[in-house]
């Protein structure tokens, strides 16, 4: 298999850069999540929304190396087992659908389930105008996690509350 | 440990800033918002690897 991309921590953008052989340039961004915190009431650090872009709008061909690239770098976010990723798929081309299935499909055909759990969460919103906002979300945490079943039970009852009190 | 009583509206609330985070960072990385406006919005980028 060819090797993924070389990437770097540029610090003056605080994110995680790489190239491609077309030229196209990515960036990816690590923020630091405390609502995870602020909605339980309990105290869990190392959470992170994860944010993959490319800089430039221009459509680029299909790139393997470019999914191989973001696993390398998921991979060695879990290198830290306390680490927990979270991952909102975009919707600003009404795509988002299409994000979260390719993500349900990388994840599964990585080697990263035997090691990383994910667990994913539909959440429908009523806007102020009567229409529903859906937004797709996956939560990624090491199986080693020693908050694992906290996180675990944290989302679960986010996702009893959405779902059940209406 | 058990999980504290959670509130509706802080969940949305909650979930409704991560989504607006999500598009501040992509328009940052795309040059059309900076970095000290993220960080007055209280974004804060981390180095987990």
């Amino acid at each position: 298999m060819p090797s993924p991309y070389n990437y770097y921590f540029d610090k003056g953008s605080k994110t995680y850069n790489f190239t491609t052989k077309n030229s196209t340039e990515y960036k990816m961004a690590f923020i630091v999540d405390e609502k995870f915190s602020a909605i339980s009431g309990l105290e869990i650090n190392n959470i992170y929304q994860v944010i993959i872009e490319k800089v430039s709008d221009e459509i680029e061909k299909f790139d393997g190396l470019v999914a191989e690239t973001i696993k390398n770098i998921i991979k060695v976010f879990f290198e830290n087992s306390e680490n927990v990723m979270i991952y909102i798929c975009n919707d600003f081309d009404k795509k988002a659908i299409s994000r979260f299935n390719a993500f349900e499909r990388w994840y599964w055909n990585s080697d990263m389930t035997n090691y990383i759990s994910k667990i994913d969460n539909v959440i429908k919103f009523n806007l102020p105008d009567n229409q529903i906002q859906i937004i797709y979300t996956s939560l990624l945490f090491h199986k080693d996690n020693a908050n694992k079943e906290t996180i675990i039970e944290i989302y679960n009852t986010i996702e009893e509350i959405l779902n059940n009190d209406k | 440990m058990k999980v504290e009583s959670i509130n509706k509206q802080a969940i949305m609330k909650s979930i409704t800033k991560m989504v607006i985070e999500k598009d501040m960072v992509r328009s940052f990385i795309k040059g059309k918002t900076s970095l000290e406006t993220l960080t007055k919005k209280g974004i804060k980028f981390a180095e987990p690897l």
